[in-house]
């Protein structure tokens, strides 16, 4: 079973956690005496994992986590956070001390007494964001516990394994829009039809369908010229009718065009990087996801959900 | 309402799981295994048998008017495929099953010098499970029949089990009759019988 802690516990800045303790009910009886019974032993935890300020290769360390492990069981140790340091550059946090740290965690006590095989999660979402402002990441994943742990007796049960692999198109229409029509912000998802099952709120079994796809949102404020070429590809390619390739937003390198004119934005560099031409995934967008409105300063603000298309 | 001894806690706070068991037969009508699982978290260990964990409900039991539970719904969590798989491969259906409900005292651990009054398990740093033989419990049987009827989709292996009493009074075997063998099924029996007489 992979372990994770490294890479998704490096340059986290806050936690957000929901614990349900020892699952059970309660019978009330016509005394109004209640009797309480506790159905299972082991306490479940949901974990939001919030980060920001990532660079590339910090999201793309956890992107690879989530993708490669997407649908199977991993060990997290919540216990290994005390070697971590500042997880930003000094000059985006206010205080050099603005992470989290702890000697010893006691969000998860599993592996205090049943070893790290015990300390066992499984992914249920995955939500970044990159805007044009700083270039910077921002985001948050969702864990859950799981039961499903990694002794011989519980992995002899069952298989778990999940890997993503990119549907690949050579179509640079989407592109040549996009080289002047940039989007500043671009939200980075996926979706997901991997089955779970559970034993109160914790993961058991989970199998890989193989079906996770990448999900983009892209924000543009564009010119008349420019939304309307944008305009035109999305009427041509929208619904059912046309597959095109999508770049990998938010990739270190890319397109170095302006998304438009010096004297409206602050700096030339004011849009979210693409990967070009190359990475291109095959995609569509998702129905009726266009939306747009028309601005007092005749700019147009417009955003759109696609979706990756598996051949 | 079973009565519940002293076995178990006397504070009102019980802990509950249940253990199923399923005999399954192979096709030819040999004995093949017992399925047994349990809706607790861990691996229980009762009687030397390992019952494995697994995400199961069952309906609230209902008892008709001659006072006794007549049948039960209950759903196991198939998302390995391991159950459907099974299902095909033998016949489960007219087979014992069995579900007992366990009220018992947990055993205690202590985590980083803090005592908690309801733990985990045994065999922790090997092979997480809870032991039952050793620690104080109430046993009893909720239901024993026979499995009646199983559907099964990815997600879950839903099944009928039926009282054995309800044997007592079928008219039908539980196999069902495609049209086509019922036509011959009526032809066998005209063939004795012939407007309530014997056919001579």
């Amino acid at each position: 079973m992979n372990n994770l802690t490294t890479s998704l516990l490096v340059k986290n800045h806050h936690y957000q956690v929901e614990e349900w303790s020892k699952q059970g009910n309660a019978i009330p009886f016509d005394s109004g005496a209640e009797q309480r019974i506790v159905t299972s032993s082991i306490p479940s935890i949901e974990l939001t994992i919030s980060y920001r300020g990532l660079n590339f290769g910090d999201y793309e360390a956890i992107r690879h986590s989530y993708e490669n492990n997407n649908s199977n069981t991993f060990i997290l140790d919540l216990d290994d956070e005390a070697t971590l340091i500042q997880y930003v550059d000094s000059d985006y946090v206010e205080n050099l001390n603005d992470y989290v740290f702890s000697d010893q965690s006691r969000i998860d006590m599993r592996p205090e007494i049943m070893t790290l095989n015990s300390a066992v999660w499984a992914f249920k979402d995955f939500q970044f964001k990159i805007d044009a402002n700083s270039n910077l990441y921002s985001g948050k994943i969702t864990l859950v516990t799981s039961v499903f742990f990694n002794f011989t007796e519980y992995q002899n049960l069952f298989t778990q394994s999940s890997s993503y692999t990119r549907s690949v198109s050579t179509d640079n229409s989407f592109v040549t829009v996009l080289d002047n029509s940039q989007p500043y912000a671009a939200d980075l998802k996926y979706m997901n039809n991997a089955i779970f099952s559970n034993i109160g709120k914790s993961a058991r079994h989970i199998r890989n369908k193989g079906g996770l796809k990448r999900a983009w949102t892209l924000h543009w404020l564009l010119q008349e010229t420019n939304f309307l070429s944008l305009l035109l590809f999305y009427r041509k390619n929208a619904g059912i009718m046309g597959e095109f390739g999508m770049p990998d937003y938010g990739t270190g390198s890319g397109i170095l065009l302006p998304y438009m004119d010096s004297d409206y934005v602050e700096t030339q560099a004011d849009y979210v990087l693409g990967s070009g031409s190359e990475y291109l995934s095959n995609a569509r967008f998702t129905q009726d996801s266009f939306q747009y409105q028309k601005r007092v300063d005749g700019l147009y603000q417009c955003r759109a959900d696609i979706l990756e298309v598996k051949l | 309402m079973k009565t519940i001894t002293n076995n178990s806690r006397s504070d009102r706070q019980l802990a509950i799981l249940h253990l199923f068991e399923f005999d399954m037969y192979n096709l030819d009508g040999t004995f093949k295994e017992t399925l047994r699982f349990t809706d607790h978290d861990i691996f229980v260990d009762y009687n030397s048998n390992d019952y494995t964990p697994l995400a199961i409900t069952f309906d609230r039991l209902s008892e008709d008017f001659t006072m006794s539970a007549d049948s039960i719904g209950i759903t196991i969590d198939n998302v390995n495929s391991a159950l459907s798989n099974e299902a095909l491969a033998s016949e489960w259906r007219n087979n014992r099953a069995l579900i007992e409900r366990v009220i018992y005292t947990p055993a205690s651990d202590t985590i980083a010098d803090d005592t908690y009054p309801y733990g985990y398990g045994d065999n922790l740093n090997t092979y997480p499970k809870l032991t039952l033989d050793s620690i104080t419990k109430d046993v009893y049987t909720m239901f024993g029949g026979i499995i009646d009827t199983f559907s099964a989709s990815e997600q879950a292996l839903n099944a009928t089990i039926t009282t054995q009493f309800s044997n007592w009074s079928k008219a039908y075997p539980s196999r069902t009759y495609n049209q086509n063998e019922f036509t011959s099924i009526v032809d066998a029996i005209n063939d004795v019988i012939y407007w309530g007489r014997q056919n001579t």
